[in-house]
């Protein structure tokens, strides 16, 4: 009996899926016609994010009737998710995204599709080319300029179509990027983040960002991994409380710690800074905080929070965060004492680690009060802790509405790409767009396309040969990798071969001798002692005939490699960079930054890595940190919140 | 979750328990929504937010594009959400109670075959477009627009989702019946809500709807009209008037406000004494080059207007105003004499060029932004409910044009009519007060938020003083005069002596409501009202704009060069009506196959087949002539719409699927305008919106 009703039910859910599957197909039928059902049935997706377009995407997709969908994220489930990630609820607070979002989909259409979300950075190098071969069109949802990079990079070297999209409060955007035919998101011109000069930052702050991000700087110096370029290292006497040689020791209570912290930047380093005396010839210096006298006018605040690993105290005394209305300086005085005895006492493991989370109640409660303090002292305008979060969080503002817009027209972009199979044919035609969406300030709703370009030939990720390898990394020396690989399986002979920014060899004669040497030392060292490993990218270039490549190199077993006719198996080549001479003529700008480098670099790496630097500079990474000159400008967190 | 309840319960029964659900709720959801609502405070602002909380929403038409715009609606956290559907249900189903009870009777199958009509059962179909439609709720039967609550609710535990089982022809039968006894009519019905939402819903000239976009005109109520249809889809905002505050609430939202006169406040001294005072305070010919580059610009610029009527007319005239071009080259001279050392960059002189036109083309006291306009409109506008003096006979001509069906919801306004009310007196009050205020201090309110300039931080902050104490002075005498006029239009208006005593003080302008004034008077330069055309108006150009069609079209149409083909949407529009005209004739839409030919049990490969060729090619023809007709109808274009034959084979292949990626898009449009018309921010839609999804591009016009 038991079991007569367990078959029906499985058959009916069988049923059940087909029925479902039936109707979504019946309608792609009959508007794309029926060759669009087997193509929709047999696409295999890949979504990066499951954030605000990235849940809208999973139920478009389903809904359209995807069956094989992966999504990838690696962020847990926020509260302030939940006003447009609409397949999160409450009690989803803290887990994986990705997890869920799979979750919830399936669990609205079970049986008719299978979402398998994956909890992991996208830029992990597990995720290689044969992985996102593996897919037919990528969807990217992401939230920062570097994972979208990447995927674009990975995306243009598989060859595989890419659905770009980005969402802020009421302007969103599509891109389609089909390898080699349209421009990949490397080829658009970015606009720099906001930078400020340093000196602004550290002794003549006028606008409330100024002290906020000054209050960051403040945060990481304190508690975070130790960094010589922060712009605060000078503070007379914060050497004493910085997270490093285990200095947190020496101050017996947390308290103490957080007046002397306290007192030395509120008050020793501000006069300081007033004995500067031509900084204030036409600015009223700064006045120095007596922060424990201030302190001493309210009472003890705790820090509550879903984070907090902290007792739970009364309600009345526990800082918001959300309010808009601003703190007074005596507020900020005491929650800036106490979110210092707070991290001592409780997050006392963490110091030296931390770094500023703007969703952590306790980092910005710090960041709010020191700003807000800062402020006071200059005769700065003080801002409500709800507008500090939202200036050092960098949070772009997110509604539903908008993210449901943008999922949707991916979705379309999807369907055009499986119902136009041009598009990976020889002719490339006018058949995908950009879309612009503007939600509503000053003019009339509107979602605008722009037919695509074709590629960009001076860009970076565009213009080179892609190769992927799988090669036991552990039976090579770079020597015989050089021959076999590179000499014979690509053809380039005289060459410069780049890991991870550095430079392994290089065959031009125009190197030294200290660097011959250590070239001829790296023939002889394994590949994996060299810094090879699974999912890396090596750079091939060749000086002679102009041409380079990316290989993208998957480590396999001995017993696996046995299998290829060479030991390894090898697919791409290289590539022609005629648009990089072209570019490099044309463009003095990149050429008098070339000075500014190596001259060795100079010499041998071509305008390739010069370029790609460039990218990066003005993306506005800190890879090697800013230069500490009165020139140098510092960055705001480059954090886009979908 | 909260329940949800079936046809059982009467109309007004439903009222009242959502509002003591609404009660229960305010309390239950406050201490954790700022952390939920936190990305979109930042858009809308917490008096946006606080507005979104209030709306009461009623979606007719619970299919995935309804379904799809409510989502987004319950998301941000509105106060409550009605859902109906449209049609009755063909086959008896006489209880359907609540969600998740489990009742036997719903176990058969008996709906899954549904024909193109019957929307209001979960039907097979649904489950490929609407993703809050479970496989469950079709094997259960249940009413659909029960099964979209539920899942909505789901979704926000603030929001009260409810359910309505009847369909829309009962629904006015019985509130006319209601109307013949004296009780509530349509137009009550639909005053408590907010925003009215219908979705896939034929909008031809028979179509019941009709009556109910009629009822939402005379009470005020938007109604948001979406549709979609294959790869089109449509969004329409019907509002006699919506008054908008602003361009937006949120963090950012006064450094978008234009500059305005009050900046430099430099035309008339007497007005504005400690802001002169300050500009005096500076002496030009005692500066070091150091400290003339961090004077703030609206110090040169009033000294430079100073020093310019110095020349012209030895100062006597304080309106002569430098208004012609040579004027500019003046001051422009005037200005290069104040550098101290023009190789290098001096900033500020920079920005008070740029501003230039501050003290060239802005009189104190002139109404700037398209204001004049509005506060002339606000003369006639009663300061106690809103309306036109003439209708409320705050002229004295009685009570005038009011429409004898409205009377019961001015006796007891439901509340959101009693909110609306407010909101519309509140405006229009405000506007008439400008005028007041202009003749009686010489300018308009000054905001508290200045521009940022080049400036050392001490004058910067000495500014900001001047400009904050200024404005907390205006929005106290604006208030006092808010409240005056207040005064005087309560004798004359009828609609507040309908009032009972309670609701008649709630349209006051409290003493203490400065806040409430503040923020109008820094949302001055952001009041707009647009009237949209009504829902008769619809398919017949008679009106003189049409001409200006094209142009505004291609205007806002993203002169982006994209793959546009110019027309297209007109033509989409036009077809989409002709659709419901269709409809209308044909009793099913072109390409569906006709009803009666399909049997009840008609397999999934019987139904493709449906979808013939044959069946295609033989309505092309019929959906042709009803297009042609409507199209000359509209009369959208001065050359005439251009039907493309391809066009119309595509609309007629699609047989009115509903496509979820256009749905999604629609929906998302569509929730974005109800947002728009809940906290007055943003310009909203006038008032068709058409998406093409063949080529991922819009436009919007008036139709």
């Amino acid at each position: 009996m038991a079991e007569d009703q367990a078959r029906d039910a499985l058959a009916s859910a069988h049923r059940a899926s087909a029925r479902a599957l039936a109707e979504s197909y019946k309608s792609l039928a009959v508007i794309y016609g029926a060759e669009m059902v087997p193509r929709v049935q047999a696409a295999r997706l890949l979504v990066v994010g499951a954030g605000g377009v990235g849940c809208e995407l999973l139920k478009d997709l389903v809904q359209t009737g995807f069956t094989c969908v992966e999504v990838v994220d690696m962020d847990g489930i926020d509260v302030s998710n939940l006003n447009r990630q609409f397949l999160f609820r409450r009690r989803h607070v803290g887990q994986p995204k990705s997890i869920v979002a799979a979750e919830q989909v399936q669990s609205m259409r079970p049986g008719t599709c299978q979402v398998k979300g994956v909890v992991s950075n996208v830029t992990d190098p597990r995720f290689d080319v044969s992985f996102y071969r593996s897919f037919t069109v990528v969807c990217n949802a992401l939230d920062n300029a570097d994972a979208r990079r990447h995927v674009n990079r990975m995306c243009v070297a598989a060859g595989v179509p890419l659905v770009e999209s980005g969402s802020t409060g009421y302007k969103g955007q599509v891109d389609v990027v089909i390898p080699g035919k349209t421009e990949c998101y490397d080829c658009k011109p970015k606009v720099p983040p906001k930078t400020f000069a340093v000196c602004t930052i550290r002794s003549t702050p006028d606008k409330p960002e100024h002290c906020i991000v000054w209050a960051k700087y403040l945060y990481s110096l304190l508690f975070g991994p130790r960094d010589e370029s922060n712009v605060l290292t000078d503070i007379q006497g914060i050497h004493e409380s910085c997270s490093d040689e285990g200095n947190h020791a020496r101050h017996e209570s947390p308290q103490a710690y957080a007046l002397h912290v306290a007192a030395s930047v509120f008050q020793r380093d501000i006069e300081t800074q007033i004995s500067m005396e031509d900084l204030w010839t036409r600015r009223a210096p700064p006045t120095a905080l007596d922060v424990k006298g201030l302190a001493a006018k309210e009472e003890e605040v705790s820090f509550g929070g879903s984070n907090a690993s902290a007792p739970r105290e009364s309600v009345s005394r526990r800082v918001d965060l959300s309010v808009q209305d601003c703190w007074s300086t005596a507020y900020s005085a005491r929650v800036f004492l106490d979110v210092i005895a707070f991290i001592k006492r409780y997050r006392a493991d963490k110091i030296g680690t931390l770094s500023f989370d703007k969703d952590d109640a306790v980092a910005m409660a710090f960041v709010a009060a020191a700003a807000n303090l800062r402020a006071a002292a200059y005769g700065v305008e003080l801002v409500s802790p709800f507008k500090a979060k939202g200036i050092a969080g960098n949070i772009v503002h997110a509604v539903a509405t908008t993210n449901a817009i943008v999922a949707g027209l991916v979705v379309l972009q999807v369907l055009r790409i499986l119902s136009d199979p041009i598009a990976y044919g020889q002719s490339h035609r006018a058949a995908f767009v950009t879309s612009h969406l503007t939600g509503a300030v000053g003019r009339q709703f509107l979602i605008n396309n722009e037919v695509s370009k074709p590629p960009n030939l001076t860009c970076v990720t565009c213009s080179r040969g892609y190769a992927a390898l799988k090669i036991p990394l552990a039976d090579y020396t770079l020597g015989e990798f050089l021959t076999r690989v590179v000499q014979n399986a690509l053809c380039a002979k005289t060459v410069a071969l780049v890991l991870k920014n550095d430079l392994l060899f290089d065959s031009d004669d125009g190197a030294d001798d200290v660097e011959k040497e250590m070239y001829d030392a790296n023939l002889k060292k394994g590949l994996v002692e060299l810094g090879f490993s699974n999912g890396c990218i090596l750079e091939v270039s060749d000086l002679v005939l102009n041409r380079s490549c990316l290989v993208c190199i998957t480590d396999v077993s001995q017993k696996e490699a046995r299998a290829f006719p060479d030991g390894f198996l090898l697919d791409g080549g290289m590539k022609e960079n005629v648009a990089h001479v072209e570019a490099n003529t044309l463009d003095m700008g990149s050429s008098a930054r070339k000075s500014e480098d190596d001259a060795g670099l100079e010499m041998w790496s071509g305008p390739t890595v010069e370029s790609r630097k460039h990218a990066l500079d003005a993306d506005g990474q800190e890879t090697e940190g800013p230069p500490r000159t009165k020139r140098a400008k510092v960055n705001l967190n480059d954090i886009i919140e979908l | 979750m909260s329940q949800l309840r079936g046809s059982d319960e009467s109309v007004s029964g439903d009222a009242a328990c959502l509002e003591e659900k609404e009660k229960t709720r305010s309390k239950m959801a406050q201490p954790s929504s700022a952390g939920r609502y936190d990305r979109q405070l930042r858009v809308w602002g917490e008096r946006g937010q606080e507005l979104v909380e209030r709306a009461r929403i009623c979606l007719i038409g619970s299919s995935a594009t309804g379904t799809e715009t409510i989502k987004n609606l319950v998301l941000p956290g509105v106060g409550a959400v009605q859902v109906m559907d449209t049609q009755s249900p063909s086959c008896g189903l006489r209880s359907h109670g609540c969600y998740g009870a489990t009742d036997a009777s719903h176990t058969g199958a008996t709906h899954s075959t549904a024909d193109a009509d019957t929307t209001q059962i979960c039907a097979a179909r649904d489950l490929g477009s609407n993703f809050f439609v479970t496989e469950d709720d079709v094997r259960h039967g249940r009413p659909r627009a029960v099964a979209v609550a539920h899942w909505l609710q789901e979704l926000n535990d603030a929001v009260v989702c409810t359910a309505e089982h009847i369909s829309l022809d009962e629904l006015l039968e019985k509130l006319d019946a209601d109307n013949e006894r004296g009780k509530s009519g349509v137009e009550m019905w639909v005053a408590q809500f907010s925003v009215l939402v219908v979705a896939q819903m034929p909008f031809s000239e028979r179509a019941p709807l009709r009556r109910l976009a009629a009822a939402c005109w005379s009470a005020r109520v938007p109604l948001v009209w979406c549709r979609s249809y294959g790869h089109y889809g449509m969004v329409r905002v019907i509002d006699r008037e919506i008054l908008t505050y602003s361009g937006g609430g949120g963090e950012g939202a006064d450094a978008r406000q234009p500059l305005d006169a009050s900046v430099t406040g430099s035309a008339s001294p007497e007005l504005w004494p400690e802001l002169h005072a300050f500009y005096d305070s500076f002496d030009f010919a005692a500066l070091d080059s150091a400290a003339t580059r961090l004077v703030p610009y609206p110090v040169i610029l009033s000294k430079a207007l100073h020093e310019w009527r110095e020349k012209h007319n030895g100062g006597e005239d304080h309106h002569a105003f430098p208004n012609l071009r040579k004027h500019r080259t003046e001051l422009q001279q005037i200005l290069d004499g104040w550098r101290k050392s023009p190789q290098c960059d001096e900033e500020n002189f920079d920005e008070a060029m740029r501003k230039l036109r501050l003290i060239c083309d802005v009189r104190p006291g002139e109404l700037q932004h398209g204001l004049a306009p509005l506060v002339a409109d606000a003369e006639h506008m009663c300061g106690i409910c809103g309306e036109e003096q003439e209708v409320c006979g705050g002229s004295g001509s009685g009570t005038g044009r009011d429409v004898s069906g409205l009377k019961n919801i001015h006796s007891q306004p439901p509340e959101a009519a009693m909110h609306r009310m407010r909101s519309r007196a509140h405006y229009w009050l405000f506007l008439r007060c400008v005028r007041a205020f202009v003749d009686q201090f010489g300018d308009v309110p000054v905001t508290a938020a200045l521009p940022d300039m080049v400036s050392d931080t001490e004058s910067y902050v000495a500014l900001q003083r001047i400009f904050h104490a200024r404005a907390r002075l205006d929005v106290e005498r604006m208030t006092a005069l808010m409240r005056q006029q207040q005064i005087k239009d309560s004798a004359r208006c009828s609609r507040m002596r309908l009032l009972p005593a309670s609701a008649r003080e709630r349209l006051l302008v409290e003493p203490d409501a400065e806040q409430h004034v503040a923020y109008l008077c820094k949302s001055l330069r952001g009041f707009r009202a647009t009237r949209t055309r009504a829902p008769d108006d619809t398919r017949y150009g008679r009106h003189p704009e049409d001409s200006e069609l094209v142009a505004q079209s291609n205007n806002s149409g993203g002169g982006t060069g994209g793959e546009k083909d110019d027309g297209v949407e007109f033509a989409v529009c036009a077809l989409l009506f002709a659709a419901d005209a269709f409809h209308e004739l044909q009793g099913r839409f072109p390409g569906q196959p006709p009803l009666r030919a399909l049997p009840v049990d008609a397999s999934d490969d019987q139904q493709v087949a449906f979808f013939s060729e044959q069946l295609v090619e033989e309505d092309c023809a019929l959906f042709r002539g009803v297009a042609q007709s409507v199209a000359a109808q509209m009369a959208l274009s001065p050359q005439g719409v251009a039907l493309d034959g391809n066009l119309i084979k595509e609309f007629v292949r699609c047989g009115a699927a509903e496509l979820h990626t256009v749905a999604s898009v629609v929906g998302g449009v569509a929730a974005q305008e109800a947002v728009k018309l809940l906290t007055g921010q943003f310009q909203p839609l006038n008032n068709t919106f058409i998406f093409d999804g063949v080529r991922g591009a819009s436009a919007s016009f008036i139709a």
